[in-house]
């Protein structure tokens, strides 16, 4: 249901595990947390099914 | 029968006809809340909250109206502020764009209207408006379950400049759709203001139709630079009709919006927003506290460089942030903090750096 436009999506990882994702949604640079219930993490991840977004690896 | 007798049983048919039963389902619909700011000058496509909260801006299908959105300090009696959405630029959509006002009911508030069960009641809608421009609008009121139904019904403006009460009445949905009753959104309020020609249809009950649809006649605020619309005393409650608008103190309101976002924003340079540990020298783990438990875990948005680990005097300039954890139920929530420079297991300060830092959580739905 929501609109964003995503423009790039990185994870980042702490200890050695993914723990949010970076990416730029309408502009603006958020930290979204790996949690189904986060819409940004929602609409990433349905983006990513919908083959229309890839997240790099973390650095 | 007595006057007084008459007014007992007035009121007990109305609560048995449901009219007077629920509450108010709309969080800050007295516009009193807006934690990002007073004002938001909108330029792109997209969903945004960018001036009151639980109150988001969408414009679908790369459709971008230059307009600003702000908390206005007037209202109709008994409200002291009011959404207001003034056009910059003149805009006319076209096939399926929208462009509209919408808020979102959690599912466990959603819940007691029963709506995508076989024992829906009917909801009503109510609200204040005003617009220079008359004529006709839309709104859509939408059901989240595991197919998604709306229904529309339009409103008029009647007269140019004026605070006008509306009541909407929708029918009950009792087609079961596994409605969402927990924590994801369940009912969503859609406010039409500007609609391309393939999404403006006759008013219809419930559909499954989960994208943005309005009436016949929609007008389109957007052409015209003068035009603005305002809204306030926004309502949905259970029942065939209104109940009057239940005003609560700002306190209240401000800790209902907190559920779905919060900011650290001192205003001030120099502020200390929570002590953060070092692990290694990239990376400073620390405890931000909320005032209230958060809906999700939030989306983490700020700039880095607004912020500095200060230990002894010396501050080392952030360069990232991400978030780590959401502890259920508890205020607070895990970040790390990223500078270079960091002594492993020292303690810093976060510090603001500049009057405009901040960290703002959204767990909004």
């Amino acid at each position: 249901m929501d609109n964003m436009n995503i423009t790039s999506a990185q994870y980042l990882a702490f200890e050695g595990a993914n723990t949010s994702i970076r990416a730029t949604i309408d502009g603006v640079e958020v930290y979204a947390p790996l949690d189904p219930a986060n819409r940004h993490y929602a609409e990433i991840m349905r983006q990513v099914e919908a083959g229309t977004l890839t997240i790099a690896e973390a650095d | 029968m007595s006057s007084k007798a008459r007014g007992l049983a007035d009121l007990g048919n109305a609560f048995d006809d449901g009219a007077i039963t629920g509450t108010n389902m709309v969080i800050n619909g007295a516009m009193q809340v807006a934690q990002r700011g007073t004002s938001a000058t909108i330029t792109t496509a997209g969903s945004s909250y960018d001036a009151l909260d639980r109150f988001e801006s969408y414009r679908n299908s790369s459709y971008a109206p230059n307009f600003t959105v702000s908390q206005d300090t007037t209202g109709p009696a008994g409200f002291s502020r009011s959404l207001k959405i003034d056009v910059d630029a003149t805009a006319t959509p076209t096939t399926g764009q929208n462009f509209g006002v919408r808020t979102k009911v959690e599912g466990f508030d959603a819940a007691q209207t029963g709506l995508g069960t076989s024992g829906s009641k009917q909801i009503t809608l109510s609200f204040y408006v005003k617009s220079n421009k008359t004529g006709t609008y839309g709104t859509q009121v939408f059901r989240h379950g595991s197919t998604t139904y709306s229904t529309t019904k339009g409103y008029t403006i009647d007269a140019a400049d004026t605070w006008e009460r509306k009541e909407i009445t929708y029918t009950a949905l009792t087609t079961a759709n596994t409605p969402k009753v927990a924590t994801a959104w369940g009912i969503m309020i859609h406010f039409e203001l500007s609609s391309g020609p393939n999404d403006i249809v006759a008013p219809f009950d419930w559909a499954a139709q989960g994208a943005a649809r309005t009436v016949t006649g929609q007008v389109n605020l957007m052409d015209s630079t003068s035009n603005y619309w305002q809204i306030t005393g926004v309502c949905l409650n259970v029942g065939d009709s209104a109940i009057d608008f239940p005003h609560e103190s700002y306190g209240e309101t401000l800790a209902k919006c907190q559920r779905y976002f919060y900011q650290a924003h001192p205003q001030s340079i120099g502020a200390r927003v929570g002590s953060y540990v070092a692990d290694g020298t990239g990376n400073a783990i620390g405890i931000t506290p909320t005032t209230v438990p958060l809906r999700a875990t939030p989306t983490l948005t700020t700039t880095a460089s607004d912020w500095g680990l200060r230990l002894g005097g010396t501050s080392l300039t952030c360069n990232g942030f991400s978030i780590l954890s959401l502890h259920n139920g508890a205020s607070y929530i895990g970040v790390n903090a990223q500078a270079s420079g960091l002594t492993s297991t020292r303690t810093y300060s976060l510090r603001s750096n500049n009057t405009s830092a901040r960290l703002q959580f959204d767990a909004e739905l």
